[in-house]
């Protein structure tokens, strides 16, 4: 009986192994892949031609901040007030519609989405506001959407997680409602609302197909100056060309690179992360 | 006594699974090798051999709708097959056919030096024609009537005309879009039309030529180009020195964008690559290269 139990904790470590094996192989195929055609020029180049070789990021990479930072504020915008007036005000009835409504967004595929973005979204831009449509500011509502969800129960988790002595000792202070709320709950939660907008940026930089669809991807990318620009992120950069690139060829060692990029981008993200969480906590 | 029964399920259990992945083991094994001997017995009778067996398909998105129906054709007319064809352009295609990947690529473009060196045993089938036609939204006013030579399409889609009112149009910007690096159309347009200029850097770059139409049937005032094939009421043709993007005008020789479809295989075709690219070339095959737009071989 004791051989059975060695047994199934080898076959344990062996899967919990194979994950980490996982990540380890993915990042150094990135790296070796991507590494030869990294470089200063590669970071700061204004121009993207790879039928000339000419492989500079800077715009995709000022594009892609622009695209995940406007998705991130609107996002925000929309989520703490909806998460304040779930946890706080919504009668239970109330609370049940819009949450289930809210977690429905969630299962729905990102191309839809980009679908929906695509056909909907960008000639009602461009009809009404101007511009080509398709824009930075549709990636930001695209985007916003897709975020919302977790931004939502994220925030309302860590509200709710506030102990109700807080609260209570806020109105009997004196403390009005609204005090208590924006002075006392909303910053004990905020490490909680902090780590839902690092997830929330996570999951926009990473997020490719509905941003491809809606956020034009012009041929030579410039550096943004107007919302209603066409831009390209990194995500749709290696998305469009990878299939196209020759195998080996200096154009998909660059696209490789972008993966490289975008891989340091999130982990530095997740770093920022775990130190603001972790001090908020001390 | 009650560990003991939850050791004794445990066990149950893992045996369980052993059984399940034993047979899922098992299963295709098996199937393979009744296949295989189904096949032995069909290739070693001579003379007209059945094709059987799966085959996969990958490349152009100009080839995609012909190869496609074609496959659907030839399932039914050989019901032991299975032909999966998926996307993914031109030069994807090449890759994958000369590295093994697939069994047959395709390509809208003819095959670079480079990529024959690459795959030196890449074997080469025509099995139709295309051109490129550049479309325009049809509610544009001049939709029908714009006419345009290939040097003014050049300037189009480079950027030095800007304005819809300098082709006779409303006073508007135009709205260019393009295909990515790397796709054949892009690149017989490039060939044919821009030269050695820049396409616009403000052109929006879509991954397929049906997003190129859908982009355009959207877009008042958007210009793009897609393969022949592609060309439906939802959009309006540009004329090319006056002439009209039709099969029968590429055909004769006045309209001026011409390519060759192609296919490959990796060393010479077996048995049902064989009868698949012949099927395409055959009437039938060709048939459906013509009901959908494209020019036969012959």
């Amino acid at each position: 009986m004791m051989k059975l139990e060695s047994l199934i904790e080898k076959a344990l470590f062996l899967s919990a192994s194979f994950s980490a094996l996982i990540v380890f192989l993915i990042t150094f195929f990135l790296i070796r892949e991507g590494v030869p055609a990294l470089s200063l020029n590669f970071l700061t180049g204004l121009e993207w031609r790879p039928g000339q070789e000419f492989f500079g990021t800077l715009p995709t990479i000022i594009g892609t901040l622009w695209v995940v930072i406007g998705a991130v504020f609107i996002a925000l915008l929309i989520g703490v007030p909806t998460a304040i007036y779930l946890s706080e005000f919504a009668p239970f009835w109330v609370r049940n519609i819009i949450k289930s409504s809210v977690e429905v967004i969630v299962g729905i595929p990102s191309v839809v989405i980009g679908f929906f973005g695509l056909m909907i979204l960008v000639p009602f831009i461009r009809n009404t506001i101007g511009g080509r449509g398709e824009s930075i500011l549709a990636g930001w509502i695209v985007l916003a959407i897709m975020i919302l969800p977790n931004l939502i129960s994220l925030t309302e988790d860590s509200l709710r997680a506030v102990p109700k002595s807080y609260r209570e000792a806020s109105l009997a202070l004196g403390a009005t409602q609204w005090q208590t709320i924006t002075k006392v709950i909303v910053p004990a939660a905020s490490s909680g609302i902090r780590a839902a907008i690092v997830l929330g940026v996570g999951r926009a930089i990473g997020e490719t197909m509905a941003v491809l669809m809606v956020i034009g991807n012009p041929e030579t990318p410039w550096i943004p100056t107007s919302i209603l620009d066409m831009t390209r992120t990194l995500t749709s950069t290696i998305a469009i060309e990878f299939s196209y690139a020759e195998w080996g060829s200096p154009h998909q060692h660059a696209l490789f690179a972008i993966g490289v990029v975008l891989f340091l981008l999130v982990t530095a993200l997740n770093f920022v992360a775990t130190f603001v969480i972790r001090r908020n906590k001390n | 006594m009650r560990s003991r029964r939850r050791k004794k399920q445990t066990t149950y259990l893992f045996l369980g699974i052993g059984v399940i992945i034993g047979l899922l083991l098992a299963g295709p094994l098996r199937y393979n090798g009744v296949i295989n001997d189904l096949r032995d017995q069909i290739t070693s009778g001579g003379g007209d051999t059945i094709p059987t067996g799966d085959l996969t398909v990958a490349g152009s998105s100009t080839l995609l709708p012909i190869t496609q129906e074609c496959a659907n054709l030839f399932m039914e007319k050989h019901p032991f097959t299975y032909i999966s064809v998926a996307g993914g352009g031109s030069g994807h295609g090449i890759k994958s056919a000369g590295s093994g990947e697939v069994d047959i690529g395709q390509s809208s473009r003819n095959i670079k030096d480079s990529e024959l060196l690459r795959y030196p045993d890449l074997v080469i089938f025509s099995i139709g024609k295309d051109s490129v036609a550049v479309i325009i939204n049809s509610d544009n006013p001049l939709a029908g009537s714009l006419d345009l030579s290939l040097e003014e399409l050049g300037e189009v889609f480079s950027g030095e005309i800007t304005n819809w009112k300098d082709l006779g149009g409303e006073d508007h910007e135009i709205e260019v879009y393009t295909r990515e690096e790397g796709s054949g159309t892009r690149e017989v347009f490039t060939q044919y039309v821009l030269g050695d200029k820049n396409y616009v850097s403000t052109a929006s770059v879509k991954p397929s030529n049906g997003e190129m139409r859908a982009s355009v049937a959207n877009n008042k005032y958007g210009i793009a180009y897609v393969s022949l094939g592609y060309v439906d009421e939802a959009v309006s043709a540009v004329l090319i020195d006056g002439v009209e993007a039709t099969v029968e005008n590429v055909q004769n020789g006045a309209y001026p964008i011409t390519r060759i479809l192609w296919m490959f295989t990796k060393g010479m075709p077996n048995n049902l690559e064989s009868s698949f690219i012949l099927f395409i070339q055959g009437p039938e095959g060709q048939k459906v290269v013509e009901e959908l737009g494209y020019i036969p071989i012959y």
